[in-house]
C-alpha cells in the first residue's frame, strides 16, 4: 500500500515545488520522463520482457502531436490524443510481432522495429529530419493558456497523476495479477488456460499509449520533436531510469527519471572541469557519468534505489515481527 | 493432517470435502468406468532423427488414478507435453472427451478440462498462496481485453479460496509467498490451484519428486482423494505409491508402451522387469 501511495505523495509535493522556486520547465521535463518511465515499467516491470523499442512510441507521440498542433492547428488535447492513437497502433503492431518470442529475441525484435521507425522519421518530410519539428505551439486546453510555463506544468502534473492512477488501477485488477503470474511462470499460466499472448499484447499496447502521451507532452513542453526522441538511445535512457529507480515498483520509475534528468541538467551546467593535466567537458560527456552511475547501480543496488529501500523496510518489518513473536 | 484425513474419509465414502464436493457433483454423476476420457491414437513425436514417442495408443478411462511409468528417458514427460499440446505431435491424434484436440493451443486444451502440473513444482513464486489459487479461479471470468474488469464475484472467490486452502491444509500459509513455501506445501499448492480450475482430467508429472516421507504421504492422500471423483493421469517413479493409489498402470519404454494393466499384471510382465532391472538379471540366472 505504501509503495502505491508514496508516488501520489511525491506528485502532490511536486505541486508545491514551483512555489519553492524550482524552474517549472525543468519540473515539466522531469514529469514527462517520469511518465515515460512509468509506461515502460508497466510492461517490462510487470510482464518481465525487455523492450528496446519504446522510443518509437515516445518519439512518434511527440512528432504526431507536435505536427497536428503546428501544421493543422489541432487543439492541444486532441493533438495529444492523435499522438496516443498512433502510439497505440504502433504498439499493437510491434506487440503482435514481438510477443511471439521471449528473452533476447523479444528485445532484438523491438529494437529492429524501432530502428525502422527511426529510419522512417529521418526520411519523412513532416518530421523535419535532422532539424526536427520546431516551434510547436502549446495552444490552450479547457481555456487554460498552456503557453505559460507554470500553467503547462500543472497541466502535465494533472495528466501524470491521472496516468499513474490508471496504471495502478490496471495493476490492481485481476489483469495486473495475471501479468505478474505470467512473469513468474508463463507455462503454468498457460496450463491454467490463460491466453498469455493476449495479456502481453494488451499490456504492451497500454504501455505504448502512455509512452505516446509522454512524448506528446515532452514535445509541447520543449516546443520541439527531434530524431533523438525516436532513437534507440532514448529506449536505453528509459531502461536506465527504471533500473536506477527500481523496476516493478510504483515509485521507482518516477525517482529514476528525476535522478537522470537532474544529473543531465547538473552535469551540463558544470561545463569544463580541470583535474591536473586532465580536463573533461561535462556539457557533452554527461552520458559517461550516467553510464558509471548505471554500472554502480547494477553492481551495488540491483533492485534500484526504491527496490532496495523496500527490501530494507521489509527486512526491518520481519525483524520486528520476529522479535515481537519471541517477546513473552 | 486433519484436513487430508477428512478428505480421505469423505472420498472413501463416495463423498468429498465441502471444498471439492460442490464442483464434483457433475463429475460423480457422469463418471463411469471404462469410458475413455482421453486418448492418444497413433501418436508419434520425433526431434530431428530421434523418435521420442513412437505410435503411442493410450486410453485413459474416466475416473480413478492412472499411472504412466517407465525408466528415465522412456518419454513420459514428452507424452504429457503431447497430451496437453505443449508440443505438437509429428503424427497421430489426441482425443479429449470425444473431441479432437490435436491442433488446439495448450490454453484451450486447459479450458476444455485437461489441466497439468509440472515435473518441477510450478507455482507463481512471487505471488502469495491465496493469489496463486485466485489466479486459477479467476481464469473463466477474466479476459485480457477487459483489463479494467473486476473478474468473478469477490465474495464467492474468497470463500472458494478459503475452502481450497482448508482442503489442502494450506490455511496457515495463505499469505506466504509461494516461493517461500516448503517444497511439500508447494506441491500441495500446485494441486490446489489445479483443482481450482475444476478440471475433468488432471495430469500430474512426478507429483512426489523431491518430497520427504511425510509429504509423500500427504500428497499421495490428496491424489487418491481427487482420483475418487475425477480422472488423474500421473507420471511417478515411486512404485510403492503407484501400487497403492493407481488402479491402472501403463509402462513406457523408449517412447512405446510395453505393458498396460493393474499393478499385479504389469509387475509380472517380463518386459517391465527387464526395463527396470536390465537384461543382466536374466543372464545372471543362467
Amino acid at each position: 500500500m505504501m509503495n502505491r501511495l508514496a508516488p501520489l505523495a511525491l506528485l502532490a509535493l511536486a505541486g508545491f515545488l514551483p512555489v519553492a522556486g524550482v524552474y517549472p520547465l525543468f519540473l515539466t521535463k522531469c514529469l514527462t520522463f517520469a511518465l515515460f518511465a512509468m509506461a515502460f515499467n508497466l510492461f517490462t516491470g510487470y510482464v518481465g520482457l525487455l523492450s528496446i523499442g519504446h522510443a518509437s512510441f515516445f518519439g512518434m507521440g511527440a512528432y504526431i502531436a507536435g505536427y497536428a498542433a503546428k501544421a493543422w492547428g489541432v487543439p492541444t488535447p486532441f493533438a495529444l490524443l492523435a499522438g496516443i492513437a498512433v502510439a497505440i497502433a504502433l504498439g499493437a503492431a510491434f506487440g503482435a510481432i514481438a510477443i511471439r518470442r521471449r528473452g533476447i529475441y523479444f528485445a532484438m525484435i523491438t529494437l529492429a522495429l524501432a530502428q525502422m521507425v527511426y529510419f522512417f522519421c529521418s526520411q519523412a518530410p513532416f518530421t523535419g529530419a535532422e532539424d526536427g519539428l520546431q516551434n510547436i505551439p502549446r495552444g490552450t486546453a479547457f481555456g487554460l493558456p498552456l503557453g505559460n510555463d507554470l500553467v503547462f506544468y500543472y497541466f502535465v502534473l494533472a495528466l501524470t497523476v491521472l496516468a499513474y492512477l490508471f496504471i495502478q488501477a490496471v495493476i490492481a485488477k485481476p489483469f495486473g495479477e495475471t501479468l505478474q503470474a505470467i512473469r513468474d511462470n508463463e507455462p503454468r499460466a498457460i496450463s491454467l488456460g490463460y491466453d498469455v499472448r493476449s495479456y502481453k499484447l494488451v499490456a504492451f499496447t497500454i504501455s505504448a499509449a502512455i509512452a505516446g502521451l509522454a512524448g506528446g507532452l515532452k514535445a509541447f513542453a520543449l516546443g520541439v520533436a527531434t530524431l533523438p526522441d525516436v532513437h534507440w538511445t532514448q529506449s536505453g535512457n528509459v531502461i536506465l531510469m527504471c533500473l536506477l529507480g527500481g523496476m516493478g515498483t510504483a515509485l521507482g520509475p518516477i525517482i529514476g527519471a528525476i535522478v537522470v534528468v537532474l544529473l543531465e541538467n547538473q552535469l551540463a551546467s558544470l561545463g569544463v572541469i580541470h583535474l591536473g593535466f586532465f580536463s573533461i567537458d561535462f556539457s557533452t560527456k554527461a552520458p559517461i557519468v550516467i553510464g558509471i552511475v548505471f554500472m554502480l547501480c547494477v553492481l551495488l543496488f540491483r533492485r534500484g534505489l526504491v527496490g532496495e529501500l523496500i527490501a530494507l523496510l521489509g527486512k526491518r518489518g520481519l525483524a520486528t515481527e520476529t522479535a515481537s513473536r519471541h517477546t513473552p | 493432517m486433519p484436513a487430508v484425513a477428512s478428505l480421505m474419509t469423505r472420498a472413501e465414502n463416495g463423498g468429498a470435502t465441502p471444498a471439492i464436493a460442490a464442483q464434483d457433483k457433475r463429475h460423480t454423476r457422469t463418471m463411469s468406468e471404462n469410458v475413455p476420457v482421453l486418448e492418444a491414437r497413433g501418436v508419434t513425436k520425433s526431434f530431428g532423427g530421434f523418435v521420442a514417442v513412437q505410435n503411442l495408443n493410450l486410453e485413459v478411462n474416466r475416473g480413478g488414478v492412472h499411472a504412466l511409468i517407465g525408466p528415465n528417458g522412456a518419454g513420459k514427460t514428452t507424452v504429457f507435453n503431447l497430451l496437453t499440446r505443449f508440443i505438437q505431435p509429428t503424427a497421430g491424434q489426441i482425443i479429449l472427451m470425444g473431441e479432437d484436440i490435436t491442433t488446439l493451443a495448450p490454453e484451450f486444451v486447459a479450458r476444455r478440462g485437461l489441466v497439468r502440473s509440472f515435473q518441477i513444482s510450478a507455482t507463481f513464486e512471487k505471488l502469495t498462496v491465496s493469489q496463486n489459487i485466485r489466479i486459477a479461479l479467476q481464469r473463466p471470468h477474466v479476459d485480457a481485453w477487459r483489463f479494467l474488469g473486476t473478474g468473478a464475484d469477490r465474495g464467492k472467490t474468497e470463500a472458494r479460496i478459503a475452502e481450497l486452502l482448508t482442503s489442502f491444509d494450506l490455511t496457515a500459509y495463505a499469505n506466504w509467498r509461494a516461493g517461500d513455501l516448503p517444497y511439500g506445501r508447494k506441491r500441495a499448492l500446485e494441486l490446489a490451484a489445479t483443482m481450482a480450475t475444476d478440471p475433468q482430467v488432471m495430469l500430474l508429472d512426478e507429483p512426489t519428486q523431491g518430497l520427504g516421507f511425510e509429504d509423500v504421504e500427504r500428497v499421495a492422500d490428496l491424489i487418491k482423494a481427487i482420483g475418487a471423483t475425477r480422472t488423474v493421469l500421473m507420471v511417478e517413479h515411486n512404485m510403492s505409491l503407484v501400487s497403492r493409489i493407481a488402479g491402472r498402470i501403463t509402462v513406457l519404454r523408449s517412447g512405446a508402451i510395453i505393458a498396460d494393466g493393474d499393478y499385479a499384471t504389469v509387475s509380472r510382465d517380463p518386459q517391465v522387469v527387464e526395463a527396470y532391472l536390465g537384461s543382466g538379471r536374466r543372464r545372471a540366472r543362467h
